[in-house]
């Protein structure tokens, strides 16, 4: 569904991301491993379409999105929920839902997600929508931007960091909602430095580092990789 | 008793009626803002579009289905605007943006007044609502009972649709973080365009409802986009709710001082609006820090080199046939000399005005658009000194403490200017700035006693040794070279370095443990010091000291030259100041359209960098 | 470095002036072309028509007059800025126009400066000839000391005690609110003044001026905005009530091209100066409107009737001087007489003021228009306090 082939970026002529490819299948979930500053972030802006490809080509659906802007791939059926969350702070956790609703699509194969379906999956919403969306916590915030990106009715779902700075009973919850969503049959991009919530969530996982593809493979035989973790995964 | 209540009576109702309009004027500004974050300085001038539209309109139809038409056209007419013009901007340095829309301004008004003549069209009145009726024994006009009625009903149509539609829920969204909601799948150039159509459409609204108890004149454009840029950072920048509080607070205050004192009237909102920075430097209803939108696409400062030796030849090839100006002018057809000399000593004033900006803007980074204060400063500095300093010493020595006062007191303002907006920065200091200027503008015209009002102060040009054009011209000349030199080796030197890193990484810069406040504030007391000097020595080659010297044009103008040259060099600020003046002068004297020429080129200077800089790698999103 | 070599080729390739082969007599013009249109672009008909008529003549000293126009924008900097390209680049003569008393002041302090003629056709301030005068300015039109006393005249016989002023905060203004109550105390001693108010030019607030006003509860009102700030004035005293049961005594309100914009707004009854230009019946003013509605298809303002004769002054000063030589020139203005469309009139060599009269009437509504009423021409000689008086009101050095 998703094919990333040879994505190559920089600032400012300092390459970011070198050289990057890999595939995700329809209802697969793929977890993006590496340390801070190994390019996870980036190559999800460059999927979501905030930072042009120096070279490289981004497949969606067999079409070539490469040059498409954020709201046309948004609106192909990829979501995006980014590590600062970037609720807008002076709605309300309403109205930010309903920045991102959008009607599905009849023909979409995966069931259509409203407010009511929303709000069993993250049921702790339902007693604040009515706050600003900055005076919410941490957690609630993660749940928020990952609904409001679900209203949207995504095929594929780009989680950057989603456990980042969450209590560790809230990382449990977040981890059940991702699986509830696989199990949903969305197809999950996630970058994660805590290896178990990864472990937790997505079978496959591509390691990152120093802006390229050092490994991928199944999580399990990546996680049994002394080696591997020493050089690019260890703190 | 009854004295009392009738005129607090009438100041309120007064109060209401001037804080509606300018609320119909900024709120669209602030809409527009908030979501592209461009300050539309044309704003006022589709405000006039909407008046003389209806106008026109009102030769076929009633008034509220000419109003109505007037609006529609003025938002479509914003829409295409928005479309042609201002979306290439988006991503574009402020100064460009800033200037882009004052090209615009400049071709609408050009545009007008080919169209609809430079007469004031003085409206009819609207026959339904032309009476009176009488309130505490007093006659009042219903179109004004109108006007509030009109205003509140705006301003309750936009918090209904602001807070209660999806549209008004993703302007609101997109004015704090516009990527974002397009990683929503919302498509946020319709959504500007769609906001920049309501904004111009409120904007003639505000024009067309001027009308009936107006006129439509090619004034308006200016006089209404600056009092709603008041309103607009009063309020705080890009909040509707804010722009309300704030034109209210205006016209109240306005209506109630014009009772007390009635000379005061141009002066009180910018003192209101100097009052609310001071104690909230973020306006009535603006969030503490504005919030980052996506990074401009930074217009990257060439790295600060040495003269090579053939530029250095160069400029002393210059410097030479410069000094030897006088000599070689007369020897041309025409004698030009006595005119060449004007251009010349006016050119070099022009040129340090432009090193003045050339500093703040392209070493520090620091956008202003009222650099004409501190010119303004200078001017008035030297024009009161002077006077009374001849009837002391020699001409020359007056003539000197006049220009010492010039450069201090330029030095002073730029003290000031910059403690007020210390913790500002890009669009919102640009603001600011302008509106300080607009301030002291209005000063000038309005301190008669002081200042000479709108007659300004004559017989100020020197007597004696200087009175000579080739004298003086010679003395502009030793101090402008000087002067350029000292800036570009302070451009070198520690506080240069301090500076260009504040341009280059403030974030790094304020980490690296520089201190911001002390480097913004030297930047700005040079910057208004060599201004202030290029303002007396304006004054001493007119020989006399207007209020323009301190207006927007001149502001403008000094933007224009330093596009124009290039805003990183010394050289580019005196070049551009020598095409500026050889154009202005020319056009000034050939065509009476040569504000929309102005307009055009500017537009075509502007698009020709943009499209050069559009080939880079551009990055967004944070 | 390029980009300086071009500006200056540029600034100075171009603006050298072009050797003229006819060799006429350059007047340089300045006046607001664009800010004050309703009454600067029927001046520049009234030129127009002079120079086509003086020039189809033969011209005076056997060249043709020409006449180089430049807008100042209603700005004093920039009319001096060009009285000094008219001068230095374009040759001119001598120098002519400006309508507001700044501009006005402005260009002869720059005339005088630089020893130049200037004929400062339409601003009004006293000053210009008085305090501030110079040996090198001449002005035409009645001075606010001339309207300000005819107006006083009528204003002595109302029985209003209580009076108020509004006027422009510039030196037009604050010179006419002056003269007035100067000549309306002298006349009256019991009136007293109880309220001024002072607009900006071309910024009057309406609502606040006319509340200024109101409270001040005046018996009578003497106005001295003109233009789009006198329309919105009236427009909302109208609908306030404000002048009904007052006298208004209201300067230049009866001149067309402030009078016609009022339409069916024009108070009833005002007492104004102006220029009933349809119902003057003298035989100079019969053959100018003649020419003028021929070659304009259009009716005169006061503006046709200030610029045409500013035109003919010039012409007749040449004549007399048969020089353009400056000196020679001032010479043959002190006491020069000319005629003009209301009638002949002289410029005094006391003081420069030329004694070019003005009509005072009263306002009234025709048909949904202003018109003058009751009006009668008054001679600025009887105006004006002696020529001796008036020379020594003026600094020693513009005496001689």
């Amino acid at each position: 569904m998703l094919t990333v082939d040879g994505l190559t970026l920089g600032y400012g002529g300092q390459p970011v991301l070198a050289d990057v490819s890999f595939t995700l299948a329809e209802g697969e979930a793929l977890a993006l491993l590496g340390r801070n500053g190994a390019g996870k972030s980036t190559l999800m802006k460059a999927l979501i379409g905030f930072i042009p490809l120096a070279t490289g080509r981004i497949l969606w659906c067999e079409n070539d999105i490469s040059r498409w802007p954020p709201f046309r791939r948004a609106r192909a059926g990829i979501g995006y929920v980014p590590e600062e969350r970037r609720i807008f702070a002076d709605l309300t956790v309403a109205e930010n839902l309903a920045t991102g609703l959008r009607t599905p699509d009849p023909e979409s194969p995966l069931p259509p997600w409203d407010i009511a379906r929303i709000l069993s999956l993250f049921p702790a919403l339902t007693a604040l929508l009515n706050q600003r969306g900055g005076a919410i916590s941490g957690g609630e915030a993660q749940m928020l931007a990952i609904s409001r990106c679900l209203l949207g009715q995504p095929r594929l779902l780009l989680l950057d960091e989603p456990a980042e700075g969450l209590a560790p009973m809230i990382v449990h919850d977040m981890i059940e909602a991702i699986n509830l969503m696989r199990a949903a049959g969305l197809t999950l991009l996630l970058s994660e430095q805590m290896l178990p919530v990864a472990h937790a969530c997505a079978p496959r996982a591509l390691v990152l580092g120093g802006g390229r593809v050092q490994a991928a493979g199944a999580m399990e035989a990546v996680l049994e990789d002394r080696a591997l973790i020493e050089t690019w995964l260890g703190v | 008793m009854i004295d009392t209540l009738q005129t607090l009576l009438f100041v309120l109702l007064n109060g209401f009626v001037s804080g509606g309009v300018l609320f119909l004027i900024a709120s669209g500004l602030t809409l527009i803002f908030g979501v592209s974050r461009v300050v539309n300085f044309a704003h006022g001038s589709l405000a006039m579009v909407g008046a003389f539209l209806t106008y026109t309109l009102l030769a076929y139809l009633p008034y509220p289905l000419a109003i109505l038409a007037a609006v529609l056209s003025v938002a479509l007419l914003g829409a295409g605007i928005e479309r042609s013009l201002i979306r290439p901007l988006y991503r574009a340095p402020e100064l460009l943006q800033l200037l882009a829309t004052f090209a615009l301004v400049l071709i609408i008004q050009d545009a007008a007044l080919a169209i609809w003549g430079p007469e004031d069209l003085l409206g009819p009145r609207w026959p339904s609502l032309s009476g009176s009726v009488t309130l505490l024994e007093r006659r009042y006009p219903v179109y004004n009972l109108f006007l509030i009625v009109a205003a509140a009903g705006v301003a309750i149509g936009l918090h209904w649709l602001m807070g209660r539609t999806r549209f008004g829920i993703l302007i609101r969204a997109a004015t704090l973080d516009a990527p974002m909601l397009a990683a929503l799948g919302v498509r946020e150039d319709r959504l500007r365009t769609a906001v920049f159509a309501l904004g111009a459409g409120l904007a003639g609204l505000g024009g067309a409802l001027l009308l009936p108890r107006d006129a439509a004149h090619l004034g308006l454009d200016l006089t209404l986009v600056v009092d709603a840029f008041v309103v607009v950072v009063v309020g705080g920048l890009g909040s509707v709710g804010g722009a309300f509080r704030a034109a209210l607070l205006i016209g109240l205050v306005q209506s109630a001082a014009l009772v007390i004192w009635p000379k005061s009237s141009l002066v009180l909102p910018f003192l209101i609006m100097a009052l609310t920075l001071w104690l909230r430097p973020q306006g009535l209803g603006g969030k503490p820090p504005p919030p980052p939108g996506p990074p401009p696409l930074a217009e990257r400062a060439p790295p600060l080199r040495p003269w090579s030796v053939r530029q250095k030849q160069a400029l002393a090839l210059a410097g030479i046939a410069l000094a030897t100006a006088p000599l070689w002018l007369s020897l041309l057809p025409g004698s030009p000399r006595a005119y060449g000399l004007l251009l010349l000593t006016e050119f070099l004033c022009l040129g340090l005005f432009a090193v003045s900006l050339h500093w703040l803007i392209g070493v520090g980074g620091l956008v202003t658009f009222g650099q004409a204060a501190f010119f303004g400063l200078g001017a008035y500095a030297l024009a009161l000194v002077v006077p009374s300093a001849r009837a002391g010493m020699p001409e020359e020595m007056a003539l000197a403490l006049g220009l010492l006062n010039a450069v201090l007191i330029g030095g002073l303002g730029g003290l000031g200017v910059g403690a007020l907006s210390l913790r500002l920065s890009g669009v919102s200091l640009a603001m600011v700035s302008l509106a300080v200027a607009q301030g002291l503008w209005s000063l000038a015209i309005q301190a008669k006693g002081l200042t000479g009002g709108d007659d300004g102060l004559l017989g100020l040009s020197p007597k004696g040794f200087f009175a000579d054009r080739a004298a003086f011209f010679l003395l502009v000349l030793v101090l402008s070279v000087s002067i350029a030199v000292f800036v570009r080796r302070l451009s070198f030197a520690p506080t240069g370095a301090f500076l260009r890193a504040l341009r280059d990484h403030p974030g790094r810069a304020a980490a690296s443990g520089l201190s911001l406040t002390g480097i913004k504030l030297r930047a700005f007391a040079l910057s208004g010091a060599i201004a202030g000097l290029a303002g007396g020595l304006t004054v001493l080659t007119r020989g006399s000291a207007f209020p323009q010297l301190a207006s927007l044009g001149q502001s403008v103008d000094g933007l224009v030259m330093l596009v124009l040259g290039g805003q990183f060099s010394v050289i580019g600020a005196f070049g551009g100041a020598a095409l500026f003046h050889a154009l202005h002068s020319e056009l000034i004297r050939s065509t009476p359209y040569w504000r929309a020429i102005l307009g055009l080129a500017l537009l075509a200077l502007i698009f020709a960098r943009l499209g050069f800089r559009a080939r880079r790698p551009a990055w967004f999103g944070r | 470095m390029r980009r300086i070599s071009v500006a200056l080729t540029l600034a100075l390739g171009l603006s050298a002036p072009l050797a003229a082969a006819a060799d006429p007599i350059r007047i340089g013009e300045i006046n607001s072309y664009t800010a004050l249109a309703a009454f600067t672009q029927p001046y520049k008909k009234g030129i127009e028509l002079a120079l086509e008529e003086i020039n189809r003549a033969g011209g005076v000293l056997g060249r043709p007059l020409e006449v180089v126009f430049r807008d100042d924008g209603f700005k004093p900097a920039d009319a001096a800025r060009h009285a000094e390209e008219l001068v230095t680049a374009e040759k001119v003569d001598l120098l002519a126009g400006t309508f507001s008393s700044s501009t006005g002041l402005a260009v002869a302090d720059y005339a005088n400066r630089q020893k130049i003629l200037f004929v400062a056709s339409e601003p009004l301030s006293d000053a210009l000839v008085w305090e501030k005068g110079s040996r090198y300015v001449f002005r035409l039109r009645a001075s606010t000391a001339m309207q300000a006393e005819m107006l006083a005249a009528e204003a002595a016989t109302l029985p209003a005690t209580r009076w108020a002023t509004v006027a422009p905060n510039y030196e037009y203004g604050t010179a006419f609110v002056a003269a007035f109550k100067q000549a309306l105390s002298a006349k009256r001693p019991d009136v007293t003044w109880v309220g001024e108010q002072w607009p900006a030019q071309g910024k009057l607030d309406a609502g606040a001026t006319v509340e200024g006003l109101e409270s001040a509860k005046p018996q009578a009102i003497f106005n001295a905005t003109f233009g789009a700030d006198l329309a919105r004035f009236v427009k909302e005293g109208n609908s306030r009530d404000l002048f009904k049961g007052r006298a208004v005594v209201s300067a230049l309100t009866g001149e067309p091209e402030y009078l016609d914009p009022l339409k069916d707004e024009t108070p009833e009854g005002w007492i104004v100066t102006g220029y009933p230009w349809s119902q003057i019946n003298t035989e100079a003013h019969r053959i100018f409107r003649t020419a003028y509605e021929g070659k304009f298809k259009e009716t005169p303002r006061l503006g046709s009737v200030v610029g045409y004769t500013t035109i003919y002054t010039i012409a007749a000063a040449l004549k007399k001087a048969g020089s353009t030589d400056t000196e020679k020139l001032i010479a043959a203005y002190r006491g020069l007489t000319f005629d003009s469309p209301f009638g002949p009139a002289k410029f005094r060599a006391g003081d420069h003021q030329s004694t070019l009269g003005a009509f005072v009437g009263k306002t009234t509504q025709k048909d949904g228009r202003g018109v003058m009423v009751e009006w009668r021409y008054i001679d600025g000689a009887s105006v004006l306090p002696s020529e001796d008086e008036g020379r020594n009101r003026r600094p020693a050095e513009a005496r001689n």
